[in-house]
């Protein structure tokens, strides 16, 4: 019995599972596997097209496998056609198909000479050249591409000093639209149907998207945008009823809050509202007015703006709540959460927040703003702690620009939680020695953290109940030893580097990366930790 | 609590909770095609599983006799993460090849959709990172490829990138 003779769907739905470079060293394992891996290969794999494939023409042509997803970055036009010839010929059919680093006069020449090879995709992925064109400046156009076959746009522009193109993109069927310009926008791009378009990611700095889509966009369930001015187009926002993942980033939040809180959507479970720069515009949001326009909210991420509680918050379904620089002129900030489970707050929030039936939150992370960090644990945090007997997890970061210290004589004593975070802290090694009282600890983490050993410089303090530690970047000051000075439950294994004299700096390998690479801003869970 | 009786191919009988046993879709299965619901004497047999391995699969069903139900969608390319394994089943998946393996047969014959993306993210997990070379030593593979079809998968590969993945 041995993995030889795994058979080959089990096979297939492990490789599934590993990320492209190790499925490309699993398709040489034997010829099996090379079978197994081959098919998740042209699944998730996309054939890649340089001015260099010019010379290696035959490789084209003998490739066993049949790809549907083309990759072009083949700026030379002579090259493009021989090359595009050989591709139509042994790829006849594809799905995706990516054009990078062109300028759109070209894509154009593109589309319109395989028109009939380039209609069949269902993903379309342009990335605009960035310099100017050697060519002379024609005369506007207005270019038109016909994608029937199109679920996926993805368009990304960039500084172009040229003279005004638009672009009409008529597709049907387009359910996904992503949009990013950088600089100037001096492309015009059109979509005149977006009745079936569920998905808008875009970043944009100038042209609005609302005038790119022409049609109804009632069918909208997910918007994701970044918006850098503050004059914003309301029927788009209101025309959006079927929506259940909103998040703006903005530079200006005045009008844009005035509209959100006019909105009805039902089905909205995550709202996300941050505010890049908070002095052009705070805007105001009413707390009461949010739970009413959306009744279904799960997850709930405001940032720099202001907020009013209007009323009572009654019965919400929200079960992640994260503010942040959020100023609130209450004094008391009484809420009826049933179901949250995780809260991220900072302090001048959680001193006011009074939190009703709230049985089932878990995970509380405080961001602290004050450089007294004893004072606030012992009147703010502890006893929000001590309020909630479910908390499992509790994170404290200080400020990231000025990392205050825990002292020793916090009186930190065991809260009954299994997961302590540590962020921008002097931590003590006294201190850290009374969380061997702490029985139900399981997990550590400490990041940009120093411990400090001063006053204990050679003792190793051994917490048995952890079972694991994360250190990223953190510094041990004032050891006369040469090991770690903690030590956790019966395996311990920590990466250190010694430096200049008696300091140790630890950081935890890079996070493994995700599996599949997925682009900004996609991600649906928010990070209560990012700020 | 009513209990069924599944019997392991080497013929040991288990007591196990009708609650618990339900994590397997092909004994649920069976046990509405036989009518066997409301019969708690009958014995299921269980011809591909042996007691050793059925042993370790009732007390990983055990700890997660409470989860919610298989997620249709935990098959999309965007979720297939193999960092996101609880400390127990982590803890519950050091074990020997020899019984990972009997596992991922078991899990895929009994259909426990849990159990089985557990099982191949482990496997998976092992594999990241490796050569060819380490993978086959690992897993005690002999090449069959011969040199020049060896060649043509490196070249292919070689043109070949990660599309990336608009979630929606």
């Amino acid at each position: 019995m041995d993995f030889e003779s795994l058979p080959m769907e089990l096979l297939e739905e492990i490789l599934a599972y590993l990320c492209f470079e190790s499925l490309k060293a699993a398709s040489l394992v034997c010829r099996r596997w090379y079978q197994a891996s081959e098919k998740l290969i042209i699944r998730y794999g996309q054939l890649l097209i340089t001015d260099a494939a010019a010379k290696r023409l035959d490789e084209i042509r003998n490739f066993e496998r049949s790809y549907q997803a083309l990759h072009y970055i083949v700026n030379d036009w002579s090259n493009l056609q021989v090359i595009t010839a050989d591709c139509i010929r042994r790829f006849p059919k594809i799905q995706n198909l990516q054009l990078d680093r062109y300028f759109i006069e070209d894509i154009y020449k593109f589309y319109d000479t395989y028109r009939f090879w380039v209609e069949q995709c269902e993903s379309f992925k342009v990335m605009l050249a960035m310099n100017q064109s050697s060519s002379p400046i024609a005369k506007p156009e207005n270019y038109e591409l016909s994608l029937p076959n199109l679920k996926t746009l993805q368009w990304q522009g960039t500084s172009y000093e040229r003279s005004q193109r638009s672009v009409t993109i008529n597709a049907p069927n387009l359910e996904s639209v992503c949009i990013d310009a950088m600089l100037n926008w001096s492309v015009d791009v059109r979509i005149p149907s977006c009745d079936r378009i569920k998905f808008i990611r875009c970043w944009l700095r100038q042209e609005p998207i609302y005038s790119m889509l022409v049609g109804n966009i009632f069918n909208v369930e997910t918007l994701i945008m970044y918006i850098d001015d503050g004059n914003f187009n309301k029927r788009f926002l209101l025309s959006m009823q079927q929506l259940r993942y909103l998040k703006l980033q903005l530079k200006n939040a005045i009008n844009i809050l005035q509209y959100v809180q006019m909105m009805q959507c039902d089905n909205l479970n995550v709202l996300s509202i941050t505010n890049e720069v908070p002095d052009t515009g705070r805007g105001t949001l009413y707390m009461a007015t949010i739970f009413n326009c959306f009744r279904n909210l799960e997850t709930l991420e405001l940032g720099g703006i202001d907020l009013i509680v209007n009323g009572a918050i009654q019965d919400t379904r929200l079960k992640f709540l994260k503010l942040y620089d959020v100023s609130c002129p209450s004094k008391v900030f009484s809420m009826n959460m049933p179901h949250l489970e995780v809260l991220s707050v900072p302090e001048n929030i959680l001193c006011k927040l009074k939190l009703d039936e709230c049985k089932q939150l878990k995970e509380l992370h405080v961001v602290l703003e004050s450089s007294n960090s004893k004072e606030t644990l012992k009147r703010t945090v502890i006893p929000f702690v001590e309020g909630h007997n479910n908390l499992k997890k509790l994170s404290i970061s200080s400020s990231k620009h000025q990392t205050s210290s825990i002292e020793d004589n916090v009186d930190f004593k065991d809260l009954g939680l299994e997961h302590l975070e540590l962020r921008y802290f002097d931590v003590s090694i006294v201190f850290l020695q009374t969380l061997v009282k702490w029985e139900l600890l399981k997990r550590l983490k400490l990041a940009k953290c120093s411990i400090n050993c001063l006053s204990a410089p050679f003792i190793t303090t051994h917490l048995p109940s952890v079972q694991r530690m994360t250190l990223d970047h953190v510094e041990v000051m004032n050891t006369s030893g040469t090991d770690f000075p903690l030590m956790i439950g019966e395996v311990c294994e920590i990466h250190y580097e010694k430096k200049h004299g008696s300091t140790l700096l630890c950081s935890t390998h890079q996070p493994e990366n995700r599996n599949r690479r997925i682009s900004l801003f996609t991600s649906g869970r928010i990070d209560p930790m990012a700020f | 609590m009513p209990c069924i009786q599944l019997q392991s191919s080497d013929g040991e009988i288990f007591n196990v909770e009708f609650e618990i046993a339900m994590c397997s879709f092909t004994i649920k299965t069976m046990m509405v095609d036989l009518d066997l619901e409301d019969n708690c004497e009958e014995v299921v047999p269980l011809t591909n599983v042996d007691s050793n391995i059925l042993r370790k699969i009732l007390q990983w069903a055990n700890y997660h006799k409470d989860d919610p139900e298989a997620n249709p969608e935990d098959g999309k390319p965007v979720d297939r993460r193999t960092d996101n394994i609880c400390e127990w089943d982590q803890e519950f998946m050091k074990v020997d090849q020899q019984t990972l393996y009997g596992l991922i047969k078991a899990a895929n014959y009994l259909d426990i959709r849990g159990l089985m993306a557990l099982t191949c993210k482990t496997v998976a997990n092992m594999m990241k990172g490796k050569t060819e070379e380490q993978m086959r030593k690992m897993f005690n593979i002999q090449n069959d490829l011969t040199p020049e079809e060896e060649q043509q998968i490196r070249q292919e590969n070689e043109w070949c990138e990660e599309v990336e993945i608009v979630a929606d």
